[in-house]
């Protein structure tokens, strides 16, 4: 059990985090929550790719294991290095994260913490555990991707077309075999909150790092009262929080909750400031990665991107960033068009 | 149009329930509007917002959108809202004000709790409970497998159960197969829809949830013996009870060769 909870810390921080740097090695100035954020999108994004071209060529569970977890290892040892040529700006960079961060911020983190101790040691019933859940657990069992109901255990009768071009759960298999063959259900329920429920926080701070460039004060009390809103959301069983707080392990949750505020981060910097570091791939790997989580990204992600496409007309933004950013949008539309036109 | 309308204003009521989150997210829009309007991260974020909020209430939006979201949950288009950095942005625009330490540190916590008062926790709302299994499914559902699977010489014995246990089964164990997912879904066949029906029942037809199952060939039958039904027992020789599990009766049933 230990060595499969080494794993998971392995395959669900060391390794976004290493992936992530990257892709954030030309950053000036870049944090570990940053790279975790862009880590978790490489992963997703090469998850997609895989897992659609293996459903559509029939392949097993396992040889999809062992291709992605390859490639997204060596995608973290080449991250490793590009961290360690800049080991300089690495050790300054630390250091002065921490230096000065206020009292806020470390509160923040406490109730975080809390969040996740409870996320992950009870239980949240869920009864659309039973596709997406069941989906991961047989996908384990049978060794392969998308042939058998996960609700009766027999063979599929027609495409499940709302979810095979998301497949999500096949994430959840993979990576549940990558840590040492920990049941799928307990790598959802218990190893993935720990790992996916900060996500969605570290967006709101890299936003708040955004609006408040010089005061870490007001960061430290944005992460905080986000942090107090997100647990108060139970007022309604609908809103984005709420299953942030219930359900991280499911694809929509995670589009809710980390992938959309991640668009409007990526879609802000990219369009409206001047001097950033955000390039049209990294957007385009956002995309990629948002129709991995949900079929309902296929129409949220563009709508978001949209939005700001046109805020950003009014502004008089280039063209070609405008250009390149509904050229981003790619990914769901393709998806989109063969879910309508061809799996319905 | 009158339906479309209906649904878009269902699923905003939804979307924010009985709470005051709703009033809380306006004011803070106008603070917004008013507090930050030299700051343009402020009122880009404000304008986001009131696009999100129009293009949700754009008749046919709906429509297009039921295509990916799914039927009867519109709702879902509401997550592009940014509701708690809109409310979260504005508190600091008003906190920010003050530059005298103890005064921020008191706002902060009105607004804490603000935050607390509009909206409700979700440990007292009921969404987390302790289990003794590692895969955090119903206690009653790990044991009802675990039973099974003890007493089954079949690899991927076939189950009947009500929803209640039909949903987790196989999210526990993926060897054991079933006639029909939660509320009947992806069932085999006509039969296997019919007992999907016959066992949430109250009181349960007996002899008809018996004649389902053999036709199916189920090798095990979960039979909820609770409410009107606990007093009842499958009479059927062919049902051999091994075992039962808080209101469940765990069945397994012998076919003549």
């Amino acid at each position: 059990m230990i060595m499969k909870g080494l794993l998971a810390v392995f395959w669900l921080l060391f390794v976004p985090c290493f992936a992530g740097a990257l892709f954030n090695c030309k950053k000036a100035e870049w944090s570990f929550g940053e790279n975790y954020a862009m880590g978790y999108l490489v992963l997703f994004a090469l998850m997609e790719l895989m897992a659609l071209a293996a459903t559509f060529f029939g392949t097993p569970l396992h040889i999809l294991t062992i291709v992605y977890g390859g490639s997204i290892a060596l995608a973290a040892v080449l991250g490793a290095a590009a961290s360690i040529i800049r080991a300089e700006s690495f050790g300054g960079s630390v250091k002065k994260r921490f230096a000065g961060s206020s009292v806020w911020f470390w509160m923040a983190v406490i109730v975080i913490l809390i969040q996740v101790y409870i996320i992950v040691r009870y239980a949240h019933m869920d009864e659309d555990d039973s596709f997406f859940v069941a989906t991961a657990t047989t996908s384990v069992y049978e060794d392969s991707l998308f042939r058998v109901d996960p609700y009766t255990g027999f063979a599929y009768t027609s495409t499940p077309s709302r979810y095979i071009l998301s497949p999500f759960p096949i994430f959840i298999a993979v990576i549940s075999q990558l840590t040492g063959g920990l049941h799928a259900a307990i790598t959802a329920h218990v190893i993935l909150p720990a790992a996916l429920v900060p996500l969605g926080y570290v967006v709101w701070y890299m936003l708040a790092k955004k609006w408040f460039p010089d005061n870490k004060k007001s960061r430290g009390i944005f992460l905080f009262l986000s942090a107090i809103a997100a647990w108060f959301s139970a007022y309604s069983i609908y809103n984005s929080d709420n299953f942030h707080m219930v359900r991280i392990w499911q694809g929509k949750a995670l589009l809710a909750s980390f992938l959309i505020p991640y668009l409007y981060y990526m879609a802000e910097q990219y369009l409206f400031e001047e001097h950033n570091s955000i390039r049209w791939w990294h957007f385009l790997i956002l995309h990629t990665a948002c129709c991995l989580v949900s079929s309902m990204s296929l129409a949220l992600a563009p709508l978001v991107t949209g939005i700001f496409v046109i805020m950003a007309l009014f502004r008089r933004v280039k063209f070609r960033k405008i250009c390149m950013a509904c050229i981003c949008c790619l990914p769901e539309v393709c998806l989109g068009i063969i879910y309508l036109f061809f799996l319905i | 149009m009158k339906d479309i309308f209906g649904n878009i204003l269902d699923a905003w009521q939804k979307y924010w329930g009985e709470s005051l989150f709703l009033w809380l997210f306006l004011l803070c829009m106008v603070v917004l509007l008013v507090f930050g309007r030299k700051q343009k991260t402020a009122l880009r974020l404000a304008l986001y917002a009131i696009l999100a909020i129009l293009f949700f209430f754009v008749p046919y939006m709906e429509r297009i959108m039921s295509c990916f979201l799914g039927e009867k949950v519109y709702w879902r288009m509401l997550w592009i809202l940014p509701t708690v950095p809109v409310i979260v942005y504005a508190m600091i625009l008003l906190i920010d004000k003050s530059k005298n330490h103890v005064v921020q540190f008191l706002l902060v916590l009105l607004c804490s709790s603000a935050l607390m008062l509009a909206g409700k926790d979700m440990w007292t709302a009921g969404n987390y409970q302790k289990v003794a299994n590692r895969q955090q499914v119903y206690d009653s559902v790990a044991q009802i497998c675990d039973m099974i699977r003890a007493d089954s010489k079949a690899e991927n014995p076939l189950v009947a159960a009500n929803s209640n246990v039909a949903a987790y089964i196989r999210v526990y164990d993926p060897a054991i197969r079933m006639p029909y997912g939660r509320w009947g879904r992806d069932a085999l066949n006509k039969d296997a829809r019919k007992l999907s029906k016959l066992l949430t029942n109250n009181p349960a037809k007996i002899k008809k949830i018996c004649k389902r199952t053999k036709k199916l060939k189920c090798d095990y039958l979960v039979y909820p013996a609770e409410g009107e039904n606990a007093s009842l027992t499958i009479p059927d020789k062919q049902f051999r009870l091994i075992g039962t599990v808080n209101q469940y009766q765990i069945y397994r049933i012998e076919y003549e060769n």
